[in-house]
This record gives structure tokens, C-alpha cells and sequence, in this order.
């Protein structure tokens, strides 16, 4: 990992008509890093990377990516970004290995050629299906096509939108191997979308939680566990009623406690939130904050009706 | 535009060459070509001797260069229009936007794929007409003219496909109806029988529209000189006919690749997961 930024966003807003989808979102990544853009669904994830992949314009804000703005990047700019799109039925009549050609003949500069088609299949996994026609894959060979298709012009900056939707967890975890290879054998800089918490963990140096259009939290893995393990629950037994008590400093209060009360206190716990609680919690609220506006909506309706 | 990019227009012209063997590898297009064949084999043999009243003319070589046109429509604007719609949706086209210089590279393959697919349709046409149709080639060197002719047809009705093919969202809407109103032209336009039989009003509107000259000119060259009584006017008019496919071609150069990059520009993942959403309830 260098100094030099790649990715630059300063308060990037994104509104489709009244609904704003980003209210100000400010990061940057450095070259080398990989970083997960961590959220529940209708955060605003996919809006973020569309734009940095310079498929939509924003409503307001700056975003450079290697320098450039994604809207006006030119064709060379455009050889240095990588973006893995997600197969459906597209191209389902060519075989394998003369869809990874295909594309990688669009990459001719001398000074980065393309990968070898060959090797690259290799890296993948799919040497054993060069022949084969896409629509024959199954769901964790097509996406393994979508990422060979996506590096195959050796990118500075890889863009991976929700890359494992819809995986069981070994192909899951294939994929989270070879996401790891690449970064390792090519020192691309690499940014994820993921709502899945344990794929952010176990991919990202670096995880961005987005919720409701705003960047909540910005940190390693270890970081955002250990700032988020700032309150925790003490619960203990005393002259036989329940007591539960939140801290940010556990160990103080339950020093405290012991001294004032002493044997009068049994069956002390004491719960530190993880991550994944915050998460969830903040997941959940998001759901229900959806599920909510569905109500008012369909209660709108009623009384128009 | 600083310079030619000339691996991506190599790259669309294997796409396009690919397009076409995968094509030819794909059993129920092979039956559409040759169900074609056998129409076409049955009707010229059932109309063999068939004359138009009492003229004495030849149904059958009237009929020939109409048919021409019609696979030349079918091929070389259908095709594309189809084609784009549907892998606008099936996410394609988007896959080529986010490669440099993906859509020249695109647009070069779908052209490629087109032009050996109207060949094809053409031959499918000719080959049988040769035998089965007295006197075709009787005119010698000018109907050699039906090469730039064809040519020019696709120079006129190609960009209409890719205008079509980029205005249009529903791919099943392009296949459908598309095939509708081209239908009702080639047959309003006289491909089937003269346009003079039409009235006036509706004959002005046909011939503003290329499908008329199309099959007026490919007539000119492929029939007899004196079946000119049967055309508007009653006299050939090739430079006319040239005229109004350019116009038509200038028109369609211009307009489609400002369109095509506008429906490119609109294309991201998440557009192309709600079409695949949409589509996917429809099934």
C-alpha cells in the first residue's frame, strides 16, 4: 500500500427526484487497498460505486478516481479500471475462453498487456471449461467468468458490486480466495460492496459502513470492533431482582459495584457488543424503517382509496 | 477523437465473426434459414408459369427482387434492432461500456454479424432463383448492379436498426411489433405487388419512406426494361431510387451513433438488474 489516493469522494450526493439515495459522503482510498463499502440494502452502496464507475452522474460533490472525473474519463482511463458485472444471460452461446479473448483484445497497450487468457483461466479456476458454453456454467463458475472478465486488463482499481449475492457459502468462500490471490500477486486497488459483514471482515483492509446515505463508520475491521465495543451490558443478581446496567467502561463500574455491594451481587455478566451486534442493529433498523414507510404508504393509499 | 482505435474495431470484427459461427451453431436458427429455403423453393415452382393478367409478365420476377429487399430488411435491420434491444437488457451492451473503446468494438460486431447474415439471406434467395427462374441473369453485367445496390441498402436501413434498436427498451415490444410494421411497409411498399395499385396519397407517403426504392431498384436492374409499365410512373428511376437510400443513409449515419450513445451512457448494473427483475416476472 503507497500514499498516492486512487479514490477520492468529497461530499458526494446522490437524489433520484425528492429521494435522496447519499447525503454527503466523504472517503478516499489509497493505492493497494481494498475496501468494503459494508451496508444494509437501499443504503446507497451500489449508487456509490455506479458513479465512481462513472455510469451515473451524481447530484453533487466531487469524485476523482485516478485523478480523473468518471463521468469525462477518457478511453485510457477507462483501460485502468476493472469492474466485475454480473452475468445473467448474457453471451450464453460463446464458449469461455473466446469470451475472456474477446475482451481482452480491447486492451492493447504495450506498456500493460492484457492477461494471458490462458493463465488467467487458470487463475480462476475455469481452464477445465475453456470450452464450454457460458449458459452450461453453474452460479459460482459464471461469477468466476465475471471476474476474469473484469481483470483481464490487469486494472489499477477493481470495482466489485455485491460480488458473492446469491453464493452458498464454499462457493463463497472460492471466491473469497481468489479475490485475496489477486490483490496479493497484483496489487490492485480494490472497492467492494457487500451487506454481509463476515465477507467485509474477512476481504477489506479497510470497511466503510453506509447507512441511509451517510458513511456511519470508517475503519479496519479491528478498528470498528473496538470502537463499537465502547458499550457494553453488565447484568447482575442482587437481593434477588435483575439489574442491567450500559457503560462504555465496564471494568470501573464493576469495580465500583463489587466494593459498594459486595456479596449482596451474584451472577454477574457482562456483554461486550460485537460488530456484528451493531450491525444487525443497525440493519434491523433500517428494515424496520422501510417496513414503516411501506405501512404509510399502503395507509396513504387506503384512505385516497 | 485522436486516433483510430484499431484493436477495439479488430476486436468487434472477431466478435462479429464469432456472433455468426455461433449462430450457425444454433439449431433453431439454422431451421429458420432453412425454412426460408423451402418457401422460397415451393413458391417458385408453384408460380412458375403464373402470369400478371393478361400482360404476359412473370409473377415470379416481379415478385424475385421484392423478395431480395425483404431479406435485406429482415436481416440488416430487424436483425440489429432485435439484437441491441435485447442485449441492452441481457447487460451486454454494458459490459462493452466499461471497456475502452467497447462500444466501437460492439457496433463493429453487430455490423460484422449483420452484413454475413443479409449474405446469407440474399444466397437463400439467389441460389435457388438461378435455377428455377428463367431468363434472371438474361440481362448480363447489369444485374451485377444488385452488389452496390445491396450495398446500399445496407448503408440505408442498418442505422434505422440500431435508431430502433437504441429507442426502444423492450426487446419483446422490437421482436414484436417491429416485425409488424415491417411487415405492413414491405408490403404497402409494393415489394409484393405495384405500388401503383395503391391511391395517390398513400403512394406519396410510401415513397418518402426507403423500402419502395429499395425494392423499385433492385427491380430495375433484375427485370426486363418493358416491365417498367408496372412501376409508379410507369419508367425506371435508379438515380432517384439512389437518391432517396442516400439520403436515407446520411440521415440514419448521422442520427444513430448520437443515439447509441445516449442509450449506452444510460446503461448501469443497477438499470440492467431491474430489467433482469422485471423480465424475470414475466417468466
Amino acid at each position: 500500500m503507497s500514499d498516492e489516493t486512487v479514490i477520492e469522494v468529497a461530499d458526494l450526493t446522490m437524489s433520484y427526484g425528492a429521494t435522496a439515495v447519499l447525503r454527503g459522503i466523504d472517503f478516499e482510498v489509497r493505492r493497494g487497498e481494498v475496501v468494503a463499502l459494508l451496508g444494509p440494502n437501499g443504503a446507497g452502496k451500489s449508487t456509490t460505486v455506479e458513479i465512481l464507475e462513472g455510469f451515473r452522474a451524481p447530484s453533487g460533490g466531487t469524485v476523482r478516481v485516478l485523478g480523473h472525473d468518471p463521468l469525462t474519463g477518457d478511453e485510457e482511463w477507462r483501460s485502468r479500471i476493472g469492474v466485475v458485472l454480473q452475468s445473467w444471460r448474457d453471451h450464453g452461446r460463446w464458449r469461455v475462453r473466446e469470451l475472456i479473448d474477446i475482451f481482452s483484445r480491447f486492451y492493447a497497450s504495450p506498456s500493460r498487456p492484457a492477461f494471458d487468457v490462458d493463465e488467467l483461466l487458470e487463475r480462476v479456476g475455469l481452464a477445465d471449461h475453456a470450452r464450454s458454453r457460458v449458459r452450461t456454467l453453474s452460479g459460482g463458475q459464471r461469477r468466476r467468468l465475471d471476474v476474469a472478465i473484469g481483470i483481464v486488463g490487469r486494472p489499477e482499481v477493481l470495482f466489485l458490486d455485491e460480488p458473492t449475492a446469491g453464493f452458498d457459502p464454499a462457493v463463497r468462500r472460492e471466491f473469497h480466495e481468489l479475490v485475496h490471490d489477486l490483490t496479493d500477486l497484483e496489487g490492485a486497488t480494490v472497492l467492494l460492496t457487500t451487506h454481509d459483514l463476515s465477507e467485509a471482515e474477512r476481504l477489506a483492509d479497510r470497511i466503510l459502513i453506509l447507512d441511509d446515505g451517510v458513511i456511519v463508520a470508517d475503519g479496519s475491521p479491528d478498528e470498528l470492533a473496538r470502537r463499537v465495543a465502547g458499550s457494553s451490558e453488565v447484568r447482575w443478581l442482587q437481593d434477588g431482582q435483575r439489574h442491567v446496567h450500559a457503560t462504555a467502561d465496564p471494568t470501573a463500574f464493576v469495580r465500583e459495584l463489587l466494593a459498594g455491594n459486595g456479596d449482596a451481587v451474584t451472577e454477574l455478566e457482562i456483554v461486550r457488543a460485537s460488530l456484528e451486534d451493531t450491525y444487525l442493529a443497525m440493519v434491523h433498523k433500517s428494515e424496520a424503517g422501510a417496513l414503516a414507510a411501506t405501512a404509510a404508504d399502503a395507509a396513504t393509499k387506503g384512505v385516497l382509496r | 477523437m485522436t486516433a483510430i482505435p484499431a484493436a477495439a474495431m479488430r476486436a468487434g470484427v472477431r466478435r462479429g465473426l464469432i456472433e455468426f459461427r455461433n449462430m450457425l451453431q444454433t439449431p433453431s436458427e439454422m431451421l429458420y434459414y432453412a425454412f426460408g429455403l423451402v418457401a422460397v423453393v415451393a413458391a417458385l415452382i408453384v408460380f412458375r408459369d403464373a402470369t400478371i393478367d393478361e400482360s404476359g409478365f412473370s409473377i415470379v420476377r416481379f415478385l424475385l427482387p421484392g423478395l431480395l429487399a425483404m431479406q435485406l430488411l429482415i436481416a440488416a435491420c430487424f436483425g440489429p434492432a432485435t439484437v441491441l434491444a435485447t442485449e441492452r437488457e441481457d447487460g451486454t451492451l454494458l459490459r462493452h461500456t466499461s471497456l475502452p473503446h467497447g462500444m466501437r468494438g460492439y457496433v463493429t460486431g453487430i455490423t460484422v454479424r449483420s452484413v454475413l447474415e443479409t449474405v446469407v439471406a440474399l444466397l437463400i434467395v439467389l441460389v435457388p432463383a438461378s435455377f428455377l427462374v428463367e431468363g434472371l441473369w438474361a440481362r448480363g453485367p447489369i444485374a451485377l448492379f444488385v452488389i452496390p445496390l445491396v450495398l446500399l441498402g445496407l448503408l440505408a436501413f442498418m442505422p434505422l436498426g440500431f435508431i430502433v434498436g437504441s429507442v426502444f427498451r423492450n426487446p419483446r415490444a422490437v421482436s414484436g411489433w417491429g416485425l409488424v410494421v415491417l411487415m405492413v411497409l414491405a408490403i404497402g411498399s409494393g415489394l409484393f405487388f405495384p405500388l401503383a395499385l395503391l391511391p395517390g396519397y398513400l403512394q406519396i407517403v410510401l415513397m418518402i419512406l426507403p423500402v419502395y426504392w429499395l425494392g423499385h431498384a433492385l427491380r430495375s436492374v433484375l427485370l426486363p426494361g418493358e416491365m417498367a409499365v408496372l412501376e409508379v410512373g410507369e419508367s425506371w428511376q435508379l438515380l432517384a431510387a439512389v437518391g432517396v437510400l442516400g439520403v436515407w443513409a446520411i440521415l440514419g449515419l448521422v442520427l444513430a451513433p448520437a443515439l447509441l450513445r445516449r442509450s449506452a451512457r444510460r446503461e448501469s448494473a443497477s438499470v440492467v438488474e431491474r430489467r433482469r427483475q422485471a423480465a424475470l416476472q414475466r417468466v
